[in-house]
């Protein structure tokens, strides 16, 4: 089964719920696989203090290579190109911009003479590595690299390999911020829904979008950061409540901040006996 | 000149910082500013502000396209779908489908279709909301139909209509998604000032530091702001030069009440710490660069 943990907002405590419940179904037991598909700044291993992961692939993306040789500098690919990353200086050349490049391929398809064949460049890569029996892969987008849903169709593929091979019967996968189709991708791939959220009118509104493409009879919420504005948090629970969404709230301490810092799982922190009904209520509820 | 306020991790206080920064323009220095929301997936930065009290503009974005087929000229070569980068044609008994969540609109399977059986046609993946919040200042907003793709362009659109729509205003606010994909990186193309939000966490750092290295790759000055310092204060010196770190604000609970009043700090508490700190770098950033 593959749990997915998600919520709109950025900063809400994905990484840490993904990351620790991960280690803690570890922990007991359980053939267990955390995928970090925050491709932009995966930090689930950095909250974890699991070793520095490794490369073991990587994600290319389409550019275009312009044979200088057959091009007549008609225009017609910078005519084409949606994304303006192609630029004719009149008479003299004809110029790739790659921060525009989307890696679409259209110049190549459009180009008369045949004069731009398939390049590649690196979009991102997939990493792993591993905390006790929990393995942890991991995508990573290139900076600068625009193809995102290159490196999430990769890491897809290389946990389903890896669900395969070892056995696992238990997968988290920490999303990105947002409400894109890369997230619409996540929650196809996966069967059942985290959705963490914090006491801001901010983290409400995003989450009211995700109720638009999410199974709410597969989701429990976590109101994380909860002791911090009682009026948002009443709001929360009566929304939750008509939804007819289940959640567990986790208390603000100032302590979780600072394990998060010291990159401690949460169960081998000195804090865990006051989070530790928390975390296995919302493992009890999602399995 | 265009100011974005970004951060690699979600969470560090984009928005915070947006709409205090707003405020602090419009109000305390008198100029003529408007913040764009290019959070596209999660547009809160009118919220952060109180909400629009008076909308004057809204418009469906037609910055995406979409592959429409003819399937009475179609040949069921299945070209279409081998060209698609995206994977967003499947064949379905031979017979192409689009699907059009996974479509980036690029127009490839048009081009490459050898009986030219399909037409791009533009089509809306979100909207574009313009107006004012309290306080009377500008707010322009790009709202993403939700589990759509194209958020790259949409900001690209966004950046363009608040320009035209205010033209004679000297600056924007631009408050950019998380992460560095594709619409952050529409968000920052083009800008005169990245400033870019982090908590002294290796979580954020690390965000901040592929942000950077975006910000270089597209020619951006940059600057760092960080945010809750106190949680781990011994910053190393490298680290500060190389993020071009210009000032730090503290850990207060003051923040997320200002927040959840929907108040930017610097009305809601004008004279605590935090504000303060705030101020402070706001003058730097100003004498530095908006002058």
């Amino acid at each position: 089964m593959r749990i997915l943990i998600t919520g709109g907002k950025g900063g809400t405590g994905k990484t840490l719920i993904a990351s620790n419940l991960a280690y803690l179904a570890s922990l007991r037991g359980l053939p267990t696989l955390l995928v970090d598909a925050d491709i932009g700044n995966p930090s689930t291993w950095i909250t974890l203090g699991a070793p520095k992961p490794k490369p073991i692939s990587t994600v290319y993306s389409f550019r275009p290579v312009i044979d200088k040789g057959k091009c007549n500098l008609c225009g017609k690919c910078v005519e084409a190109c949606p994304t303006h990353a192609l630029v004719l200086i009149p008479n003299k050349d004809l110029l790739l911009i790659d921060t525009l490049c989307e890696g679409c391929s259209l110049c190549m398809y459009t180009c008369p003479l045949k004069a731009i064949r398939e390049g590649s460049n690196i979009a991102g890569w997939i990493l792993r590595t591993q905390l006790k029996s929990l393995p942890i892969i991991i995508g990573e987008l290139r900076p600068g690299e625009r193809r995102e849903d290159t490196v999430i169709i990769e890491l897809l593929k290389q946990c389903e390999n890896l669900e395969v091979d070892t056995n696992i019967k238990l997968t988290f996968i920490d999303a990105p911020a947002g409400t894109s189709a890369l997230i619409k991708k996540l929650i196809k791939f996966s069967h059942k829904y985290i959705c963490v959220v914090e006491p801001t009118p901010l983290s409400l509104n995003d989450f009211m979008r995700l109720t638009k493409v999410i199974e709410l009879n597969r989701t429990i919420a976590v109101l994380n950061k909860a002791g911090m504005s009682p009026i948002i948090e009443n709001k929360f629970r009566s929304i939750l409540k008509e939804l007819r969404v289940k959640w567990v709230e986790i208390p603000f301490l100032r302590d979780i901040a600072s394990s998060y810092l010291s990159s401690i799982p949460l169960p081998d922190s000195p804090i865990w006996s006051r989070l530790s009904s928390k975390f296995l209520e919302i493992l009890e509820m999602i399995l | 000149m265009e100011v974005v306020v970004a951060s690699g991790k979600g969470g560090t206080g984009k928005t915070f910082v947006a709409s205090n920064l707003l405020y602090y323009l419009s109000k305390i220095k008198s100029r003529e500013c408007v913040g764009v929301d290019a959070d596209v997936e999660a547009p809160d930065l009118a919220l952060a502000l109180g909400g629009y009290t008076k909308i004057d503009y809204e418009v469906k974005s037609h910055a995406a396209r979409r592959p429409v087929i003819d399937t009475s000229k179609c040949i069921h070569c299945g070209l279409c779908a081998k060209v698609c980068r995206s994977a967003a044609i499947s064949l379905v008994d031979n017979v192409p489908r689009v699907n059009i969540e996974e479509c980036e609109g690029c127009g490839v399977c048009a081009a490459a279709c050898p009986v030219g059986a399909i037409d791009m046609v533009s089509y809306s993946v979100g909207k574009i909301v313009a107006g004012s919040v309290k306080y009377g200042i500008r707010v322009i907003s790009g709202e993403l139909k939700v589990g759509m793709s194209n958020s790259g362009k949409l900001v690209y659109e966004l950046k363009l209509i608040a320009k035209k729509l205010y033209s004679n205003s000297e600056l924007f606010i631009i408050d950019a998604a998380a992460g560095i994909g594709c619409p952050v990186i529409s968000s920052i193309t083009g800008a005169d000032l990245l400033i870019i939000v982090a908590e002294p966490t290796p979580q954020s750092i690390q965000g901040a530091l592929r942000l950077k290295h975006v910000a270089e790759t597209l020619h951006v000055n940059y600057a760092t702001l960080v945010n809750k310092y106190d949680l781990n204060p011994n910053i190393p010196k490298s680290l500060k030069r190389d993020l071009n770190i210009i000032g730090e604000i503290p850990f207060d609970d003051i923040v997320f009440e200002s927040y959840a009043n929907m108040t930017p700090l610097l009305q809601y508490r004008p004279n605590s710490d935090v504000s303060k700190k705030l101020m402070n770098i706001f003058n730097v950033l100003y004498e530095d660069f908006m002058g």
